[in-house]
């Protein structure tokens, strides 16, 4: 996925044939990223009724989407709506360099540091960033999220 | 072993996977010690099976992989299998060894530099294009082209089953965005890029490798698999049918055993072991040598997860799946230490941490057929490079998950019954495992 295909920030015509753009080129493009502002989230959202379901609690809400191929994914924000983890299950893995942004390279290096050939769920486990990856073909699921920007009262076992 | 090869062996051990010795415990659960006594192994497990080698059943083995460049790769709990793979309808066939056994994925993959024969295309390749296929691990991924051949294992034999050729020259080197997702790819055996294998032989629960997700009409162009690619080198995803996409070649077989495996691997000491020979078994119940038996049966969901979960300790895995093609167990618990990174070196992924334990796989919350299995975990950093097979490698894995990798295969029947099969009053997808 490019840059070019992200979200439609700033693309505000033609919303129909460039949702239907998106759904079909890029499905991950519809995604905040880790850390990051939400708002854009909200708006595309709205565009695309069909594929979300938010709910909310009094801590954060969660925006779950079904993405094309059968993979779901939720983001879940602050209430000052920022992106403070992302969980995601289902047959093929979500494009993790868009969903995790900068922090996407500690994510690799965890995953360069050890044999491809490992079926062992990949974990990041750091002060700032925790990232729990596991599965198998048709079958994937993880997490990753921010405990230094998790709401107050919110237990990382929420998130999935 | 030779140093150098030991040492490049401890050092893919120590950033993939591995544990040593053995388990025991039994009984309740997630009670941990701190003690570094040598675990004992669960009474009861199998120690011999009475298989021999017959139409339906191969040698299954856990060794140090194929070789390259005179040594082993350097494998551990990788189970592998000898096929044979001919150009359709004809007698051009190569034998293949050292292909990695898979009750976690689907389909037949080959890679690059073993296979000499030369492949025709997938049939939906059309007007000049290729169909390119992606197959996702958790952080890696196989990029290649999908051809057909006769595929024959011991006497069964999948006729023109669609299959991975890994870094086909006729598909672009590198794998689109929506494969690749920026992890690494695996791209040849041996080395830090390698598979560790010749070939992956998935034999999971489904007869597909994407199945309805990616098929028309049930599903859509899914960019985690089927890709159309032109001459030019452009590539897009695909919708690709069933009976087109990647197969499970168990599910081709023009036999009756054609409904599943079971794998056959007797237990092995608690400190590890160099080598052991096992069994791979087509077919359930359509044979003496694969009955179903005194076997519990675990039905599987639509993603292979057991329906519905693994207890350990008072957490409940709604996503346990038996997976041969992981080289551990992995689960989670607090009270393990991960064996911490090191430097700028990350974590390994495994415990640092021993401990006598014991999990509860469950067909429904709380309801038979549910059984306690036992195991151990061995602190990663006391395991001994000089052997490839543990019954005790563990580490963490991702929430509410619990990966029985091949630890649990050691000293047990393991069975992975089909979707759209009936056995024994089962409906697939169903794994099951003898007891303990």
């Amino acid at each position: 996925m490019t840059n070019s295909l992200r979200p439609s920030r700033g693309c505000g015509r033609s919303r129909a044939s460039s949702w239907l753009l998106l759904a079909l080129l890029a499905p991950a493009a519809a995604f905040a990223t880790l850390g990051e502002d939400g708002a854009t989230v909200d708006r595309d959202l709205a565009r695309m009724k069909a594929q979300r379901n938010v709910t909310r609690t009094s801590a954060y809400s969660v925006h779950e989407l079904q993405l094309p191929g059968g993979t779901q994914v939720r983001e879940y924000l602050t209430p000052a709506n920022q992106v403070f983890a992302i969980g995601w299950s289902g047959p093929g893995i979500p494009d993790l360099q868009q969903l995790l942004g900068t922090y996407f390279p500690r994510y690799r290096a965890a995953a360069q540091a050890r044999s491809v050939s490992s079926r062992a769920p990949l974990v990041v486990q750091q002060p700032d960033l925790v990232i729990r990856s596991a599965g198998h073909p048709r079958a994937f699921s993880g997490v990753a999220y921010l405990p230094l920007q998790m709401p107050a009262g919110v237990r990382a076992e929420e998130i999935r | 072993m030779s140093p150098a090869s030991r040492r490049i062996r401890l050092a893919l051990l120590a950033a993939a996977a591995w544990v040593v010795a053995s388990c025991g415990g039994s009984s309740s659960s997630a009670s941990s010690s701190t003690s570094a006594t040598a675990c004992t192994n669960q009474p009861g497990l199998i120690t011999s099976f009475p298989t021999t080698a017959t139409t339906n059943a191969v040698p299954l083995v856990i060794d140090g992989g194929p070789i390259v460049g005179g040594a082993p790769v350097g494998s551990v709990n990788q189970s592998y299998v000898t096929i044979t793979v001919c150009v359709p309808g004809t007698t051009n066939c190569q034998v293949i060894d050292h292909v990695w056994v898979d009750t976690g994925s689907y389909g037949l993959r080959l890679m690059p530099s073993v296979l000499t024969l030369s492949l025709p295309a997938s049939p939906a390749a059309t007007g000049g294009n290729v169909i390119g296929d992606c197959v996702q691990f958790v952080a890696s991924y196989m990029w290649g082209a999908v051809r057909v051949a006769d595929v024959k294992i011991g006497g069964e034999t999948a006729p023109s089953l669609p299959l991975q050729v890994v870094g086909d020259p006729s598909v672009p080197a590198t794998a689109p965005s929506g494969c690749s997702a920026g992890m690494p790819q695996i791209t040849g055996v041996s080395g830090s890029n390698g598979l560790l294998a010749n070939g992956l032989l998935g034999v999971g629960n489904f007869r597909q490798d994407c199945g309805p997700f990616c098929a028309p009409v049930t599903g859509s162009a899914n960019p985690a698999f089927y890709y159309t690619c032109t001459s030019a080198g452009s590539c897009s995803p695909t919708t690709m049918p069933l009976n087109q996409q990647i197969q499970n070649p168990v599910g081709v077989f023009t036999s009756s055993d054609n409904n599943g495996v079971v794998m056959q691997i007797p237990s092995i000491p608690p400190q590890g072991q160099a080598n052991v020979s096992g069994w791979l078994v087509f077919g359930i119940d359509t044979q003496t040598n694969n009955q179903l038996g005194s076997a519990l049966v675990f039905l599987t969901d639509g993603s292979g997860f057991i329906n519905t979960n693994t207890t350990y300790g008072s957490t409940t895995n709604t996503q346990s799946y038996i997976d041969s093609g992981s080289n551990g167990l992995f689960f989670n618990d607090p009270s393990l230490t991960a064996c911490p990174a090191s430097g700028s070196t990350p974590a390994n992924g495994f415990f640092c941490a021993t401990a006598m334990l014991s999990a509860t796989m469950t067909a429904q919350a709380n309801t038979p057929p549910m059984h306690t299995y036992g195991f151990c975990v061995q602190n990663f950093n006391t395991l001994s490079g000089a052997f490839n097979a543990f019954n005790d490698l563990a580490g963490p894995s991702s929430p509410n998950t619990f990966d029985w990798g091949l630890p649990f295969f050691y000293g047990r029947s393991v069975y992975t019954a089909l979707e759209q099969t009936t056995i024994g009053g089962n409906s697939g997808p169903f794994v099951a495992a003898s007891t303990p």
